[in-house]
Formats: structure tokens, C-alpha cells, sequence
């Protein structure tokens, strides 16, 4: 019995060590993903590390539904541990975990999404990494400046008692990463229509559907006439569907889901940044510490237009487009907005005579209290890699977009 | 105002349908903490059914969401039916099981309808035209402004769900069924021995409240969500269930009660996302407002605690609730 | 009778007057491989790619076994679940559902994390360590003994009650986070003070402290249950109280009592979580274990070597179905939810199988045993082995001590 006992134990064993290390014929990457590929934030990722792994002809290895915690550095160690040479987590929680795995796995490349401490921490295998999305909702918002202007012309909507027109925007969570968001969408928009106000609304949680919805309801009721969000549900774009409001989704297109009231989405395409950590980490060589992706590295996307967007869009954005590639606009120029500064709001701000910015100490280094000007040239120079970091910063409150019930 | 009462209606009668199932359950003996899984499970149902109607038509998309709901969630009824009855197995156990497993078995199997429908990640949108038949509307209701929207301008699942809660109460209250339910729910042995076929009456509407309950999870995607399909539907749907375990007690396990109950029940639950409505200054923190979420749970608590002190016997359930029915003890 | 003028039913079910403990130990173990074979089945037929049985188990033996991390690991997992379900014993065995395991973890996951957050720096660590000791036992204690008062004094149903509580936990956990870090993600930061102290930075240095901790209790928990005042006192209110009564018992402060224990030992599970391997909270920091706990102290009979058994189990399936995901190619995270569900009905529905018989009509009899013989060889054959394990338990059971079977 004993003898027997042993052998199945023998033999179960080597079954599983043929499983474990049949498939790995080559170098692996790995991937962590804080839900699965049902959530649209985590299936950007997953889409674009698979691309990526299969052109440089690597073997993709993704660990989904590993949440914020001490599970996050179990999932990069045991990637480290079965032979991967390179690590990337997608969550704004998974950097501290990331980071010690780091520090252990000195062989291994390790980034992250969305980070903000990999210069300080001066780790030469940790990396963080983003895009100038913010350049992408600026140019969502031109299409949504042009439908505004389309729905004025045919009387579809009309102003307040001030002549300003109203939009509305659900947020997750009171950050940079989201204001920064929700500002360039807004300017975006004003510099189609200048005369808007935005209302916005914070759900608490990147994917709370019923939350997203009243959201949009409750902005809709309040007279806001485009919605566009940050949070990855369906419950706003649907409940736009539903009373035939104009949306801008972001992080893909919601075109098939609510065709008459889609405009355009943007996104970030993580295939590039993806190729170039496989590239230079099979090659042996270093590279930037802090990597932001723009247009030009095909990192930051538009989705194809809606069908209801206004007559002439695709030439004004293409014209939009080409002039921040040049250079010739700003997203953030401060000549465009005005701010408000008082004891307990945009207290790192000095504005001039007119309320326009000419410096601002953003919070670069991560404790929450701003140090390092960022203005210079006439605009606030976000998601600055080389310079300041790739993860936004910009957290200034201007003047026209009203936050809705959240005092900070 | 309006738009959070109209928007309070629309995820009330989820609330109430699950809310009716699990009184019924309850009226038979058996607590069933496995309602909040069948909701999802149900849910999952309307998903395939209306995956399968594949846009044809919208009345098809309904009906075949219905009849699929009402299919898996009996089917998920069944099992805790058959475990607590047949088997006498521990009922809370076996509704827990339930519902981990349906939270579970509703997430995969949406999930792999979305993956072989071929959208992205955002969502399937499942039907449009089930969708539109869905939040029809009667057509005068927007005439009628204020009003008209709100008593009439909902879609027809709605006032199904109503109707039902109605027929309910008046199924226990008035007819000779009901009269026998409620015996079996009280004292099984007295019911049996006054010939009363206790196993078939159990099965019978566990298998019932199990089929109202998924009606009421199918209510989420399709007509909450206006046919959106989620990837965090399962876990939304389990949080609502267990409220709905919560509600019946609040409503005194009358399911006419019901109607208003989950009403409230529906506000308070809504009632964070409204707040500017409420207090228009900005006046609370970000951390703060998360504070308000707590609202139907500590009302929840404290509608416990008042049904529990005053202590009536109506009001405290079926007498032999939880407590498996054996013949041979008798 | 009045069934003359019907037919003579298919089955009828009998009570068992016996069972030898071989046998209940064989329709367990039946039981599991069934539910891994279903489990099996199930995720090959999902799969896009193609794998065959071996694939399938060896992932899973993989997942858990092939490296020391994932043995530790899946070691701490099991000890954790454990822990839960050693906690919630206590209150069961007093017929007082303790739904809100969950929240109690949570509870002493912040009381951890407050004195970490706001003492961390300013008093050295060993003090932190008793402080935090102290207030995750005491905030998780209070969040059980609620529910307990309310059902002492007012019969208030204790499973709506505790399972309100978990909500309330989260959206308490979720608030300080969101106090501590004004304009952050909801996510927290490790903290740096406070950690509870290790055997150093590799897998076993990390999780053995933990392991051993939650063994221990076990044992003690045990021997408090079976021979301890208390564990007999809590025994007699379960079975009835008015018995309990009559013998001059409290009963309302054996039931506060017993179920101030119960939270107190998920809290320090909270401890745990936050002081000595996370360093942080979150909302989901609980795991589900408090759902699962009663599943492993229900189906366990309240017996704390299966419980051991049986946590190991579960962690097993649960990191095995990870690999599985992994090697597989599946990205979805519920799928180990569904496999532990199937597991869980057929070790409920087992349980009846072992308090009765079915007894088929004579034609169906011939029919059943046909397709019952392989299992009965089997059964037959593994019968010594099963006869010492059942023995095994049955005499370290906490059914002893009533001086039933």
C-alpha cells in the first residue's frame, strides 16, 4: 500500500512538472491585471500586451483579479520565479508591491501603469509609464465642441440665463489623473463653444454601473446637454442612450452599444510601450525610468466617429490634431482659462490681474503637497516625462467646471 | 425631483421582486439565503435569452428573456429545493453555497456571452430592439408631464412586477392555497396531518419565489440598465439580493407591503448618487460622501431591531422558518 | 397506511440506525472527486485551446505545489480560512448565525490600521504590535457583539443583522481610506510602521509566523470548546436553552460572550491581514472568507482536523483554479467561484447521504447496484484506510463529549 501510496505521489508530481514547464519554449512576460479582461481598463492592457508579446515573439503570460495588496507582489514574484524578464502591473495600488518585488528581482524589468514614483525611487529595473491622454480627451472634446455648436445652430438646445451652455462629466475619485481628464475634455470643448460650464460628479469607484448611471441621469436632469466620464461601465453611456444625449466615452468605442448618441472615444494603446520594455529588456539595455507615450508614438488614440457627430468633424479634428502635434496649441494654455484661488483652493497657483496661470507648484514627488512650477512658456506643461513625470499632475480647479457636491 | 422618484421606481421593482420570491419561500418554512444568487443566476437567463432573440424583434427579445430567466432561476431554485427538502440539509448553509455559486456561475457565463458576442470589454449592449421594447413606454405619459412620467412612463416589466406583487398578497391572503401555505410555513406536522401535501406545497413555491426572483435579477440588466451587460452585474445583483432578504422582514412578509417597502428601499439605495439634488452647495468631503452609502443598511439594521422589540408574533415570520420538515419525526 | 390503492414508490428514504466511520469518510472523499472531475469537465469544455485531463490537474498541482512561494503561499491561505473558520465555530455551535465574518475581518483590519496610520512613528514598533493587537480585537469583538446583544434581549435575527454589519464594514474601511488620503485613488500605500515582525524576507520567513499563529489557535480553540466551562456552557445553549435554563445558566451572557470570541478571533485574522502581510487595508482586504468559513466549519461538523482538512482543500482548488487560468489562457476571475460552488453542494448533498438511506423498489434495486458496483469495489478496497482516518476523527470530535455516536 505504501509502495503504491508513493508511486502516485511520484507520479502526479511529474505530471505536474510537465504541465508547469511544457510550454514555456522561449522567453516569457508577464502581465497583471487588477480585474480581467471584462473590465474595459484591464482588457486595454491585456489587448495590447498580447499584440505586443506575439510580434517580438514572446510567450504572454497574464495573472488577472489580482487586487492592490500583498497579492499583487506574490504575482510578480512567481512570474519573476518562473522565468519571465519582464514584469508590468496596470494598477495605480499595485506600485509599492511592484516596487519591492523589484528590488528583490534585480535581474527582471518591472513597470508600472500610471505610477508615480520610479525617479525618486531610483530603482534601475522599476519603470513607470503613461500617455498624454490628456491631448486625446482635448481632442474628444473638439468633437464635442463642434456637435455643441451643431445643436445651438438647429436650436436642439438652449442656453442658460447667463448664455452658457452646460456640460456634464462623472468622475471616479477627487486626483490629478481624473482632473487632469475632465479639464482638457472641457477645453477641448471651449475651444469650439466658449461660452460652457461643466458640472461634475465623482461615483467613489471606477466601476460602479448603478452609480454611473444616476450619475449621468442626475447631470442630465441638472441640464447638462454632452456627458462625457472616467469610470469604465456602461452606466453612463447608456443611460445618454436612453434619453438621447450626446456621450464621449473613453477607453474605447461604445458605438455599437449607443449608436445615436456616441461621439468619440479616446484611448491609450499600450502595444508600443509594451514592445519597447520587451525590446530593451531582451537586449540587455536600459531605457527611460519615466515613459509618456503621445500621438506621435501612437499611444494615445481616437476611435472611429460616431455616426451623429456634426457635418465637417473629421477635417476640424484632423486640423485640431495637426496643430497639437506642431505645437501650435496647448492643450493647457493658460491664456484659455481663468483660475480662482482662495485660502483652501488652488493654494500652489499664482495667477495675474486677469486670473490667468503663471505658475503652479504640482505635486510631483507624491506627498500630496505641491512643490515644483510647471508653468512656463504660457501653458502648464502635464505628463512632462523627461522633466516632471508621465503620470498627470494637474490638479488645478478652473474656473467654469463646477464639483458637484465635493468640497476639497 | 422627479428624475430620482422615477429613477428610484425603476430599481425599486427589483427590490420587490426579489423581495416577493423570497416571502413566498419563507410563507413555505425555508429561508433562503441563496435568493441573491438565483437573482443573479436569473439574470444571466434574460442575458442568453436575449442573445438568442438576436435583435429579430422586441417583443421576442422579452419574451425570451422572461421564459430563460424564469428557466435558470427555477433551475438554481431546484437544487436548494431539493437539498433542503428532499435532503433536509441545513437551509442557511445551503443558500449560502447557492449563492456563491451563482454569483459565480452568472459572472462566467455572461461574461463568455459577451466574449462569443464579440464586444469589448465596455459591455454588451444585448439587444437593441429588445431594448427599446423594454423601456417602451405608454405612449401619453410624456403629455402628462410630471405626473404622467412618473405613474405611467416606465416600461412594461415594471407593472408586470407590480402586478405580481399584488396577485401574491392576494394568493396568501384570500385564497385556499395561500391559507395552506401559510399552515405548512407555521407547523408542517399539523399541515400534514391535516392532509395537506407538505413536500409539494415546498417545493412548489420555493421553486415559485425562485422564478419571481430571477424575473426581478433579469430586471437589472435589461430594464435598469437598459440592456447593458456589465462585468460587475453578478456582484451588484448579490448586494441588491441581500437587501431584498433584508426587505421582507421590513415588510412584514406581506407582499403588498412590498410595493412601497422596496420603493423606499430603492430611494435610499439611489440616494448618494442624488445628493446634489438634496444639498446643492458643495458641502460635504469626497470621503465623507461616501458616508451616505450606508443609508440602506443601517435602515435595514434599525427596521430589524423595531420589528424584533415590538415583538409581535405576526411580525417575527413563519413559525417553523429555517427548520427542516421530518415526517418521521412526527 | 393509505398507500395500498397507489403504486409501490420508486424509493423511499430511510434513517440510518448506522454507519461505520469508513463509510463516512469514503461518501466524502466520493464526494470531492466527483466535484473535481465535474470541475475538470467543466473548464476543459470552456477552454479555446486544447488540454486534456492531465493538463487540467497538473496545473492545478502546480499552481499550488511546484515552487516554495506558492507552497507557503498556498500554506498561509489555508491557514488563514482557517483562522475564519475556527472563529466562527464557537457561535455556531450556539445556533447563532454569524454571517458577518467578513465584516469582522474588516473590522480588525482598520482597527490595525488606525494605530498603524495614526501611532506609527511615534511609539516603537513593539508597543504598536500590542495596540494593534488590541484594537482589531476589540473594534471586530464589538461588531459581533452587537448583533449578539440585539438577540439576547430582543430576538433580532442575528443573519440579517451581522450580514448588514459587512456592509457597513466596507463602506467604514472605504471612508478612512478616502479620510486618510484626501485627493488619492482609494487605494492605500503600505504603511511603514507597525509591520509585525518576520523570519525574514523569503516566503517561509514571511507566512510561518502566521501559520503557526493560527494552529495554535485552532488547538486552543479546540481544547476551550471540549473541555473548558465555557465550551461546555455554550454547548448546552445550543442544544437548548431551556435546558440551559434549568441548569442556572445565563443565557444572554454566554451568547454575548461566545460570540464577542467568535468576532474577536476574525479580528485577529484582520491583524494578520493588515499588520503582518499586507501593511494596508482595502475594501476586499476580507476575501469572502467570512462566506466561505462557514462553509469549511459547517461541512467539517464543527470537527477541527477536517476543518484543517478542509481549508487546505479549498486553498488547493482555489490557487490551483488560478493556474489553471493562467495556463489555460482564461482571464476570468470567477471561475474558481463556480468550482467551489459544485464542490460545496455535493459536500452538502454527501452530508444526507450519510444520515439516511435510500431504499429502491426491488426492480430498481437490481438496477442501481448494477451501476453502484464499480464504486462499492472500490469503496470495498479503500475501506481500512477509510475505517482508521474516520476512527482518527471521530475521536478527537467535539461530538464526544455529548456521548452520542
Amino acid at each position: 500500500m505504501k509502495k503504491g501510496l508513493q508511486g502516485i505521489v511520484l507520479a502526479v508530481a511529474s505530471v505536474a512538472a510537465l504541465a508547469a514547464c511544457g510550454t514555456s519554449n522561449g522567453t516569457s512576460f508577464g502581465l497583471i491585471t487588477l480585474h480581467d479582461e471584462n473590465s474595459t481598463y484591464d482588457a486595454n492592457f491585456i489587448d495590447g500586451f498580447k499584440k505586443a508579446c506575439k510580434a517580438k515573439n514572446v510567450k504572454a503570460v497574464i495573472k488577472t483579479g489580482i487586487d492592490e495588496s500583498n497579492k499583487c507582489y506574490e504575482a510578480a514574484a512567481d512570474l519573476a520565479d518562473s522565468g519571465c524578464k519582464g514584469v508590468f502591473a496596470d494598477s495605480f495600488g499595485h506600485e509599492a508591491f511592484i516596487k519591492d518585488a523589484a528590488k528583490e528581482y534585480k535581474d527582471v524589468t518591472f513597470a508600472h501603469a500610471t505610477g508615480t514614483s520610479s525617479k525618486q525611487a531610483n530603482i534601475a529595473n522599476f519603470h513607470n509609464a503613461f500617455a498624454s491622454i490628456y491631448e486625446g480627451r482635448y481632442l474628444a472634446g473638439v468633437v464635442a465642441g463642434l456637435k455643441l455648436q451643431e445643436m445651438i445652430d438647429t436650436n436642439k438646445v438652449t442656453a442658460a440665463a447667463d448664455g452658457s451652455y452646460k456640460l456634464g462629466y462623472i468622475g471616479a475619485y477627487t486626483y490629478a489623473e481624473v482632473i487632469s481628464g475632465y479639464t482638457s475634455w472641457y477645453l477641448g470643448v471651449k475651444s469650439v463653444v466658449e461660452n460652457v460650464t461643466m458640472d461634475v460628479t465623482f461615483t467613489g469607484s471606477w466601476y460602479d454601473e448603478v452609480a454611473e448611471r444616476n450619475a449621468a441621469n442626475s447631470l442630465i436632469d441638472g441640464g447638462a446637454v454632452i456627458v462625457s466620464q472616467h469610470a469604465d461601465s456602461m452606466g453612463a453611456p447608456s443611460a445618454c442612450e436612453s434619453k438621447g444625449v450626446p456621450n464621449v466615452s473613453y477607453n474605447g468605442s461604445t458605438a455599437a452599444q449607443c449608436p445615436e448618441t456616441f461621439l468619440v472615444s479616446s484611448r491609450i494603446n499600450w502595444q508600443p510601450y509594451f514592445e519597447l520594455m520587451i525590446e530593451k529588456t531582451l537586449a540587455g539595455e536600459s531605457y527611460d525610468t519615466d515613459w509618456c507615450g503621445s500621438f506621435a508614438t501612437d499611444s494615445v488614440q481616437l476611435t472611429d466617429l460616431g455616426k451623429n457627430v456634426a457635418a465637417g468633424t473629421a477635417e476640424k479634428l484632423a486640423a485640431a490634431k495637426a496643430d497639437i502635434l506642431s505645437g501650435k496649441t496647448h492643450v493647457f494654455d493658460t491664456s484659455k482659462f481663468t483660475v480662482t484661488v482662495t485660502a483652501d483652493k488652488n493654494v500652489g497657483a499664482t495667477v495675474d490681474a486677469d486670473g490667468h496661470l503663471t505658475a503652479y507648484l504640482a505635486d510631483i514627488d507624491g506627498d500630496y503637497t505641491g512643490e515644483t512650477n510647471v508653468v512656463a512658456n504660457g501653458y502648464f506643461d502635464e505628463s512632462n516625462a523627461s522633466k516632471y513625470r508621465s503620470a498627470p499632475y494637474f490638479d488645478v480647479q478652473i474656473d467654469g467646471i463646477n464639483l458637484q457636491n465635493v468640497k476639497f | 425631483m422627479v428624475e430620482f422618484v422615477f429613477q428610484a421606481i425603476s430599481i425599486a421593482v427589483i427590490f420587490l421582486l426579489g423581495c416577493v420570491g423570497e416571502i413566498l419561500t419563507e410563507k413555505a418554512g425555508h429561508l433562503n439565503l441563496g435568493i441573491p444568487g438565483i437573482m443573479c443566476v436569473g439574470a444571466a437567463g434574460g442575458v442568453l435569452g436575449v442573445v438568442i432573440a438576436n435583435n429579430v424583434n422586441g417583443f421576442l427579445s422579452i419574451l425570451l428573456a422572461v421564459v430563460f430567466a424564469i428557466i435558470f432561476a427555477s433551475i438554481a431554485g431546484l437544487i436548494y429545493a431539493f437539498l433542503t427538502v428532499s435532503l433536509r440539509c441545513n437551509q442557511n448553509v445551503t443558500g449560502l453555497a447557492l449563492t456563491i455559486f451563482g454569483n459565480g456561475f452568472a459572472s462566467v457565463f455572461v461574461n463568455s456571452v459577451i466574449k462569443i458576442q464579440g464586444i469589448n470589454g465596455h459591455g454588451a449592449m444585448l439587444s437593441l430592439a429588445g431594448n427599446k421594447f423594454f423601456m417602451a413606454h405608454l405612449p401619453f405619459a410624456d403629455k402628462l408631464g410630471d405626473f404622467g412620467k412618473l405613474v405611467f412612463g416606465h416600461g412594461v416589466l415594471v407593472y408586470v412586477a407590480i402586478a405580481i406583487a399584488i396577485a401574491a398578497a392576494i394568493i396568501l391572503s384570500f385564497t385556499r392555497i395561500g391559507l395552506n401555505l401559510r399552515s405548512v410555513g407555521e407547523s408542517p406536522a399539523t399541515a400534514d396531518a391535516a392532509g395537506i401535501n407538505v413536500t409539494k406545497y415546498k417545493y412548489v413555491f420555493i421553486l415559485l419565489g425562485s422564478a419571481i426572483a430571477g424575473l426581478g435579477g433579469l430586471l437589472y440588466p435589461m430594464q435598469l440598465m437598459a440592456g447593458t451587460v456589465g462585468s460587475t452585474m453578478s456582484s451588484t445583483v448579490e448586494g441588491i439580493g441581500w437587501l431584498c432578504v433584508a426587505l421582507v422582514i421590513f415588510t412584514l412578509w406581506k407582499p403588498a407591503l412590498a410595493v412601497p417597502g422596496s420603493i423606499i428601499f430603492g430611494a435610499l439605495y439611489i440616494f448618494p448618487t442624488f445628493l446634489s439634488k438634496f444639498f446643492p452647495d458643495a458641502t460635504f468631503t469626497f470621503a465623507a460622501k461616501k458616508l451616505f452609502d450606508l443609508i440602506p443598511y443601517i435602515a435595514t439594521i434599525i427596521v430589524l431591531i423595531i420589528t424584533s422589540i415590538m415583538g409581535k408574533k405576526e411580525n417575527l415570520g413563519p413559525a417553523s422558518l429555517g427548520v427542516s420538515y421530518f415526517r418521521e419525526d412526527r | 397506511m393509505a398507500r395500498e390503492n397507489h403504486k409501490e414508490p420508486l424509493f423511499h428514504i430511510v434513517k440510518r440506525m448506522n454507519i461505520s466511520e469508513g463509510a463516512k469518510v469514503g461518501i466524502r472523499v466520493l464526494s470531492i472527486v466527483i466535484g473535481l472531475l465535474i470541475a475538470a469537465i467543466f473548464v476543459i469544455s470552456l477552454s479555446s485551446e486544447s488540454h486534456n485531463f492531465f493538463g487540467f490537474f497538473g496545473s492545478m498541482v502546480s499552481g499550488v505545489f511546484s515552487t516554495p512561494r506558492k507552497l507557503w503561499r498556498f500554506l498561509l491561505e489555508a491557514a488563514l480560512l482557517l483562522g475564519v473558520s475556527i472563529a466562527l465555530v464557537p457561535a455556531f455551535k450556539m445556533r447563532f448565525w454569524n454571517l458577518g465574518g467578513n465584516g469582522q475581518i474588516l473590522m480588525g483590519c482598520l482597527g490595525t490600521c488606525m494605530v498603524m496610520f495614526y501611532l506609527g512613528g511615534k511609539l516603537p514598533d513593539p508597543v504598536l504590535w500590542i495596540l494593534m493587537f488590541i484594537a482589531a480585537v476589540l473594534f471586530a469583538g464589538v461588531w459581533a457583539v452587537i448583533p449578539a446583544i440585539f438577540k439576547s434581549f430582543f430576538r433580532t435575527n442575528e443573519s440579517l443583522f451581522t450580514l448588514m454589519l459587512n456592509y457597513i464594514a466596507s463602506i467604514l474601511v472605504g471612508y478612512f481610506i478616502a479620510f486618510w488620503y484626501t485627493n488619492g485613488t482609494g487605494a492605500m500605500d503600505p504603511l511603514t510602521d507597525g509591520r509585525l515582525p518576520t523570519l525574514g524576507s523569503s516566503p517561509f520567513g514571511k507566512y510561518f509566523l502566521p501559520i503557526v499563529l493560527f494552529v495554535f489557535v485552532t488547538v486552543a480553540i479546540y481544547l476551550y470548546l471540549r473541555y473548558s466551562k465555557h465550551g461546555y456552557e455554550l454547548s448546552v445553549v445550543g442544544e437548548s436553552e431551556n435546558t440551559a435554563r434549568y441548569i442556572g445558566l445565563n443565557v444572554k451572557v454566554v451568547t454575548i460572550r461566545t460570540v464577542a470570541l467568535s468576532g474577536a478571533l476574525c479580528g485577529l485574522v484582520g491583524f494578520i491581514l493588515s499588520g503582518g502581510i499586507n501593511y494596508m487595508m482595502s475594501t476586499t482586504m476580507d476575501g469572502n472568507m467570512g462566506f466561505t468559513g462557514i462553509m469549511v466549519a459547517w461541512l467539517s461538523q464543527f470537527s477541527p482536523i477536517i476543518m484543517v482538512f478542509i481549508s487546505l482543500f479549498i486553498a488547493f482548488v482555489t490557487n490551483g483554479m488560478a493556474q489553471v487560468n493562467e495556463d489555460f489562457g482564461f482571464t476570468d476571475e470567477n471561475l474558481s467561484a463556480v468550482i467551489r460552488g459544485i464542490i460545496f453542494f455535493l459536500l452538502i448533498a454527501s452530508e444526507f447521504f450519510v444520515s439516511y438511506k435510500i431504499i429502491w423498489r426491488e426492480d430498481a434495486q437490481k438496477v442501481v447496484d448494477k451501476i453502484a458496483f464499480p464504486f462499492v469495489w472500490i469503496g470495498k478496497k479503500l475501506n481500512p484506510v477509510f475505517e482508521k482516518i474516520g476512527s482518527f476523527f471521530k475521536g478527537i470530535s467535539l461530538k464526544a463529549r455529548k456521548g452520542g455516536k
